[in-house]
């Protein structure tokens, strides 16, 4: 569907909710140029701004959508109509990510409430504040230079000094921007999984991004001490996601990527410092493990989240990076760590013959045959999130090394 | 092309354009509305008939409220608003 296909149906779906569910409705969307507004920036700051809304009013009826248009937020709410634009405006302007989104409210007769109804100005560019409507209307400015200004400013907010490393917030957010479930929580979809849903995966993504700041005051980088501060983290993890394991391996392997910042000088020297740093884990193999992980080891050689960490996560800077460079695309990048990778999560809910089996159909088939097949075989693909998670992770790093290096580490190591 | 019946395409949300049509025989009645009126409403006018003509539509009712839709929106709501009343 092309965009005005999508607004259109979009702008429909609105009036219905209001018509059935008798309730005002409140739609967040990119204000992002051009016909493709889906991307992990334009994503993030709806997450933000919803966020901000499901903290100011009791919402309902949340629903969402990701399409061309990008990550779309839509929910009712039984606050005055008027009162909740002014809330809208107030994000709009105030919050660092605000200009970025269009939070729209619509009234219980459908119609959507203005700033001119509420007697406010209208809502100025972000490039040059004159009327934003008729910068627009006359495409007074390029479209690269919106798109620059939409991206530096949220890496600036991300890459922040700030209590928490929100950059962490933004990554693993994005990794559930995923049109393609495969059994695994999206921002659609809670897969084959009961006990969490893409809530849980928001709380516990920010839970870790403050969680993961405590490596700034690290006296001991020694791996058993990162063992320590990872068990730590978990607990709190799971505080908030009352047990359920949203990031137990997501934990272990940013402790290990983010820690090695301290050992190098640059991007480029990182995949060979986490290779030595993680020898340690060698010894795992031959006692420590569980039944099944030593299992995949003696018969396949498959070492799952460690046997990334000791490889220096060769499969991501070799392969998986260069590809989401290139496609830009998280349901793509998803789906290609898929086809190639040996998800143990995957191994561990069929069997290795199955997995293989899997992994050939994710190159062959179209995904509505993917996506029940993973719910019919009751299998989720774990891993290869972690893997999607991890290479967004090494493409920050790539791109704003210093910035990262000093709000992980800071000056003293 | 004729118009037969009543035809709505488009959306009122910012950057787009609500088109609503329907059948009458003397010439094209056209109501426009805009938030932008003051700086494009001569320009979308002209789109709009430009649109009609285009299509050889010579009679029919037309509402357009505009909340800031691109030339080339306007044009793709009014040209699938005729083709939905033509069918």
């Amino acid at each position: 569907m092309n965009l005005l296909d999508l607004r259109e149906r979009r702008y429909q779906l609105i009036l219905d909710r209001v018509n059935k569910l008798k309730k005002s409705q409140c739609v967040i969307k990119a204000n992002y140029p051009g016909p493709k507004k889906e991307n992990i920036y334009s994503s993030y700051s709806v997450i933000s701004a919803f966020r901000y809304m499901k903290k100011k009013i009791d919402i309902a009826d949340i629903f969402f959508e990701l399409d061309d248009e990008g990550f779309i937020a839509i929910f009712s709410f039984e606050k005055d109509a008027g009162e909740v634009k002014k809330i809208a405006i107030d994000y709009e302007k105030k919050s660092p990510l605000g200009p970025l989104v269009d939070i729209d409210i619509y009234g219980k007769d459908g119609k959507e409430i203005s700033r001119q109804d509420l007697n406010l100005p209208q809502r100025t560019c972000f490039l040059c504040q004159a009327p934003a409507k008729e910068c627009s209307r006359s495409r007074k400015h390029k479209q690269d230079q919106i798109e620059n200004f939409y991206i530096e400013t949220v890496l600036a907010y991300i890459l922040s000094p700030t209590s928490s490393l929100k950059f962490v917030d933004f990554v693993l957010t994005n990794e559930l921007m995923r049109r393609a479930s495969l059994g695994t929580v999206t921002c659609l979809k809670s897969g084959c999984h009961k006990d969490m849903d893409f809530f849980t995966f928001l709380d516990s993504s920010e839970v870790l991004s403050h969680e993961f700041k405590k490596l700034k005051n690290l006296n001991d980088r020694s791996f058993l001490s990162l063992r320590k501060l990872g068990l730590e983290i978990e607990k709190n993890m799971f505080k908030v996601t009352k047990g359920a394991n949203t990031h137990k391996g997501i934990i272990f392997s940013f402790l290990i990527i983010l820690n090695a910042l301290a050992f190098t000088d640059d991007f480029y020297s990182l995949t060979d410092v986490i290779k030595n740093y993680s020898k340690t884990l060698e010894k795992d193999f031959s006692n420590l493990l569980n039944e099944k992980t030593l299992m995949l080891y003696n018969k396949y050689g498959i070492r799952g989240a460690r046997g990334q960490a000791l490889d220096g996560y060769k499969e991501v800077f070799d392969d998986y990076l260069a590809f989401f460079e290139k496609e830009k695309d998280l349901t793509k990048l998803f789906l290609y760590i898929a086809s190639k990778t040996d998800d143990t999560n995957l191994i561990n809910r069929t069997s290795y013959q199955e997995a293989l089996t899997f992994k050939k159909y994710i190159r062959e088939r179209d995904l509505a045959f993917l996506e029940g097949f993973a719910l019919e075989k009751n299998i989720s693909l774990g891993g290869s999130c972690d893997l999607v998670a991890i290479s967004l992770l090494i493409f920050l790093i790539k791109n704003n090394y210093k910035r990262i290096k000093e709000e992980v580490i800071g000056h003293g190591n | 092309m004729e118009i037969k019946k009543e035809a709505v395409c488009g959306s009122l949300t910012s950057n787009d354009c609500l088109v609503s049509i329907r059948p009458c025989d003397n010439g094209i009645n056209l109501s426009l509305t805009s938030s932008v009126m003051r700086q494009f409403g001569k320009q979308i006018e002209k789109i709009i008939r430009d649109t009609l003509e285009e299509m050889d539509v010579k009679n029919l009712e037309i509402k357009v409220e505009d909340k800031g839709a691109l030339d080339c929106t306007i044009k793709a709501r009014v040209e699938t608003a005729v083709k939905r009343a033509n069918d």
